[in-house]
């Protein structure tokens, strides 16, 4: 009986399952894998990388928690396409000879891509590394407007 | 309301109260002579995380994901990443000390260590 009293924290779990409904259908719509279904495939088995993106006006920065990832294992670049990727591998803690019990997070190799909607000054690009999450600044192009005025006789 | 469910070496305590989003991800390695259980806990810091043992050998974790430094004024585009409180408990197997818990915390990863006991056998002397 106890089970299906109203409870608030169930309509909370409620809303964090809608939230992730809504998240994975926009992965759907926004994530570059242009052959959806290409893209779904390849996430599975592979954690997915959380994603926060914000916008300050003068940068776009991106967020990824990327726990137990070490620097120098990972890679972020930025394309032609001005599309985003982050990816890298996971390394598993120690040798392999330890025999894992429990696996709810996998080791290996992880990528994610994200198309950025702003243009991109490329060589200001900045990432750092704390505490397992992985902080991408990038400075927005500013537009360079060339004005000429003509004077008028 | 806890549900308890059985993992061949390590039982884990459900807790309903930690939404599933911000339970964190656990993975658990069995040597023989420890069993190292890895917290993953992006974006948390030590001060913010807690890890005890009870009487009833119930191995608690727990603590606070916060936001963190960011720059002012941010207008989010998407919000994956999730804050808020969290706890996960484990009941300790038979085979595992209660004392001499190790833990470190590295990139996002908590660590805890615990030793594996000897199984003791007495044998009783039939006169």
């Amino acid at each position: 009986m106890n089970r299906f009293h109203f409870d608030p924290r169930d309509m909370q779990n409620f809303q964090n399952v809608a939230e992730t409904v809504a998240e994975r259908l926009g992965d759907i719509f926004n994530e570059v894998g242009r052959n959806t279904r290409a893209a779904t495939s390849e996430q599975q088995g592979k954690s997915k990388i959380r994603f926060d993106i914000a916008d300050d006006g003068e940068n776009v920065y991106v967020f990824a928690e990327l726990p137990g990832v070490r620097k120098e294992d990972v890679s972020v670049t930025l394309n032609d396409e001005n599309v985003l990727t982050i990816k890298g591998d996971k390394k598993r803690p120690e040798a392999d000879e330890k025999n894992f019990t429990l696996v709810e997070r996998k080791y290996g190799t992880f990528s994610r891509s994200v198309a950025m909607n702003e243009q991109i000054e490329q060589e200001r690009i900045t990432a750092e590394f704390r505490d397992g999450v992985l902080t991408v600044t990038l400075p927005k192009l500013v537009p360079v407007t060339k004005e000429f005025r003509v004077n008028i006789q | 309301m806890t549900a308890t469910f059985k993992t061949p070496h390590f039982r884990t305590q459900w807790n309903v109260d930690t939404a599933a989003c911000l339970m964190p991800r656990v993975n658990v390695a069995d040597s023989d002579t420890e069993l190292s259980v890895y917290v993953f806990l992006p974006g948390v810091t030590k001060e913010d995380v807690t890890v005890n043992v009870s009487d009833e050998r119930v191995l608690t974790i727990k603590g606070e994901k916060k936001r963190g430094e960011q720059p002012e004024g941010l207008k989010f585009q998407r919000k994956e990443r999730r804050f808020g409180a969290f706890k996960r408990q484990f009941y300790l197997p038979k085979h595992v000390s209660s004392e001499n818990i190790g833990a470190t915390f590295e990139n996002g990863v908590l660590t805890v260590t615990l030793q594996k006991t000897q199984p003791k056998t007495t044998t009783v002397e039939i006169k």
